[in-house]
């Protein structure tokens, strides 16, 4: 089970989603937290999006901003950022500062997965931001949207 | 017969001979978008227009008929300019009927200036109005219909103004109007055309 959310550049919930299955569904007192949880995953990931890596000398004008801790190729995926009593939050920051972040219910974060779960739904996130009706930070009430992004989990989570 | 004029010197001398298949025009459509159009990026296109329709929503308060007469209007100011270039550069002589005029439209025309060729279809028994079918239209690609438009805006009517005021400046007088649009949940997006009319030549007045 996971519980996704899009939040917007003013830490506005833009979108969630959960996919669940018939056995493998979020306990309640837990479904009631996912919102908290990723609420308080918002500072680290902006933690994160500040910080410069490490091993990169710091005169370099390539500079460490918007890295990953986990790899130096990409800037977006962040893998797992947080955890939460066997709950594993993992992040996504788009170049336009919106946040994607996926509470995991297995407890793991399988890197390969989800980040080709966030490039897609990025693109989707695009296609909708190339809307000329669609404002930066509305909810997003596109069913379409909603349809390809559960057709997507399920592809990829199930 | 159409002949060669100052204007239109980048024209081949092989098409001013008579339209006679419409394979020669789809040829003359894609030759003259191969070497003699400038190409512009799509997103800026689309994003282009996307956000003039938009700001127009905005400034007459979601008066969506009024957008549409704008967007005509717009059309029709341009269509009137382009036909002109539309005539120099491919230098497609005088149609014989209605149904060449079709073909030059969809194969000529949109091909040159869109790089699409919607069909031709749902011809009247006197042959003077037909459909264009559009299987893509570049105009509205990424595009969503807010709820409250979805009834009454026509994303694309800038096409029909454009059409309108082409077909007038040659002697055609039509009426140009959206039946259907994919965006409004249609299966199809068709655009009707409809001859009310060849114009005269007339003098202007007061010089008989």
């Amino acid at each position: 089970m996971f519980y996704f959310t899009i939040i917007g550049t003013s830490d506005n919930p833009i979108y969630e989603a959960e996919f669940t299955t018939a056995k493998n569904t979020f306990q309640p007192e837990i479904k009631e937290l996912n919102p908290y949880i990723v609420h308080s995953t918002l500072d680290i990931m902006e933690y994160l999006q500040w910080q410069r890596q490490p091993q990169l000398d710091i005169n370099t004008s390539s500079g460490g901003f918007l890295r990953s801790r986990h790899s130096t190729q990409e800037n977006s995926y962040l893998g797992k950022v947080d955890s939460f009593y066997g709950l594993a939050v993992s992040g996504f920051l788009t170049y336009g500062n919106i946040k994607f972040i996926m509470v995991h219910g297995n407890g793991t974060v399988d890197d390969t997965v989800t980040r080709s779960f966030y490039y897609e739904v990025y693109e989707l996130y695009l296609k909708t931001l190339m809307n000329p009706f669609y404002k930066v930070n509305d909810p997003i009430s596109n069913s379409a949207f909603d349809s390809k992004v559960r057709v997507l989990s399920k592809r990829l989570f199930v | 017969m159409n002949t060669t004029t100052g204007t239109s010197k980048t024209a081949s001398a092989a098409n001013t001979t008579s339209l006679a298949s419409s394979k020669t025009i789809k040829q003359i459509g894609e030759t003259v978008w191969k070497n003699r159009t400038v190409k512009i990026n799509a997103e800026l296109f689309t994003l282009t227009y996307g956000s003039i329709v938009s700001q127009l929503c905005q400034d007459y308060q979601r008066d969506f008929k009024k957008v549409n007469d704008q967007l005509f209007s717009m059309g029709y100011n341009i269509g009137i300019r382009l036909i002109e270039d539309f005539l120099a550069r491919t230098a497609i002589p005088r149609c014989d009927n209605f149904v060449t005029t079709s073909e030059v439209i969809s194969k000529c025309a949109f091909k040159i200036f869109l790089n699409i060729t919607p069909h031709v279809t749902n011809w009247s028994n006197t042959k003077n109005s037909f459909s264009l079918i559009f299987d893509e239209n570049p105009l509205s690609d990424f595009v969503e219909l807010p709820m409250d438009a979805s009834k009454e805006l026509w994303y694309s009517n800038i096409l029909c103004g454009v059409l309108k005021g082409a077909l007038e400046m040659v002697q055609l007088d039509c009426e140009v109007y959206f039946v259907s649009d994919v965006l409004r949940g249609n299966t199809q997006t068709e655009l009707r055309v409809k001859l009310n009319k060849v114009l005269k030549d007339e003098m202007p007045a007061g010089e008989d």
